[in-house]
């Protein structure tokens, strides 16, 4: 057996590959033969770098594909759709329910009911003002359509 | 939880992985292979052996020249 065969066995050896007998010859060889030692050192830094092949990033690429399928973009738009009307009718009803449950208590004192009635009115139409002002910004304003990418 | 590789190391990972695959895609066809099948899928030296259907002494003095090859590549390519 000569060095080039031993070359050879390194690469088994790193590998954890090379049969007992031979892994004890090629041991004692390195012992005694620097360039076949300086080869190991080389095999195993190649071996260590192709280790990297195996690195696989997770991320970016990995988001994009879960939000190019569509069942995905859907579940999560319907999600909120859902959530957000459970909660305006939730809430809507609840105003409602607490408003009547006021107005026809007869304890209340009068003056109560009116302010409260007013800040129910209030609050409604500060809500509607407020859309409003949104939706002729949106129609009249030349940017919002860039601003919103 | 491991702590996440800062932008500049994952931007030499991915630099680095680019050009290991680009010195794989030069060797020839067996060399590619052996060392997509040994490198890539992890297969023993058994599992290549009857994968390329060769005995497994062949296994590894393919694997040996096909790395050997890769390396040469990858350090010609350095100035």
């Amino acid at each position: 057996v000569n060095c080039q065969d031993y070359e050879t066995w390194i690469t088994g050896y790193i590998d954890g590959e090379l049969p007992e007998p031979d892994r004890r010859r090629l041991e004692e060889h390195l012992e005694g033969c620097r360039p076949c030692r300086l080869e190991l050192e080389r095999l195993t830094a190649l071996k260590e770098e192709l280790a990297m092949l195996k690195f696989k990033e997770p991320g970016d690429a990995e988001l994009r594909r879960y939000w190019s399928g569509i069942y995905n973009r859907l579940e999560r738009g319907v999600g909120w759709i859902l959530f957000s009307l459970g909660a305006i009718i939730a809430l809507g009803c609840g105003t409602v329910l607490t408003l009547e449950a006021v107005l026809e208590d007869t304890e209340v004192p009068l003056l109560m009911k009116v302010g409260i009635f007013a800040l129910a009115i209030g609050l409604v139409v500060l809500l509607v003002s407020m859309l409003r002002e949104r939706l002729t910004l949106r129609k009249t304003d030349k940017y919002s359509r860039e601003v919103q990418r | 939880v491991a702590p996440q590789p800062g932008p500049d190391v994952l931007a030499e990972r991915n630099e680095q992985i680019d050009r290991l695959w680009a010195a794989i895609m030069r060797l020839g066809p067996k060399h590619r292979e052996i060392i997509v099948l040994g490198h890539i899928e992890e297969l023993s030296y058994k599992e290549m052996a009857s994968t390329l259907d060769v005995p497994v002494g062949t296994v590894m003095s393919r694997l040996h020249a096909a790395r050997k090859q890769l390396r040469a590549q990858l350090s010609g390519e350095q100035p």
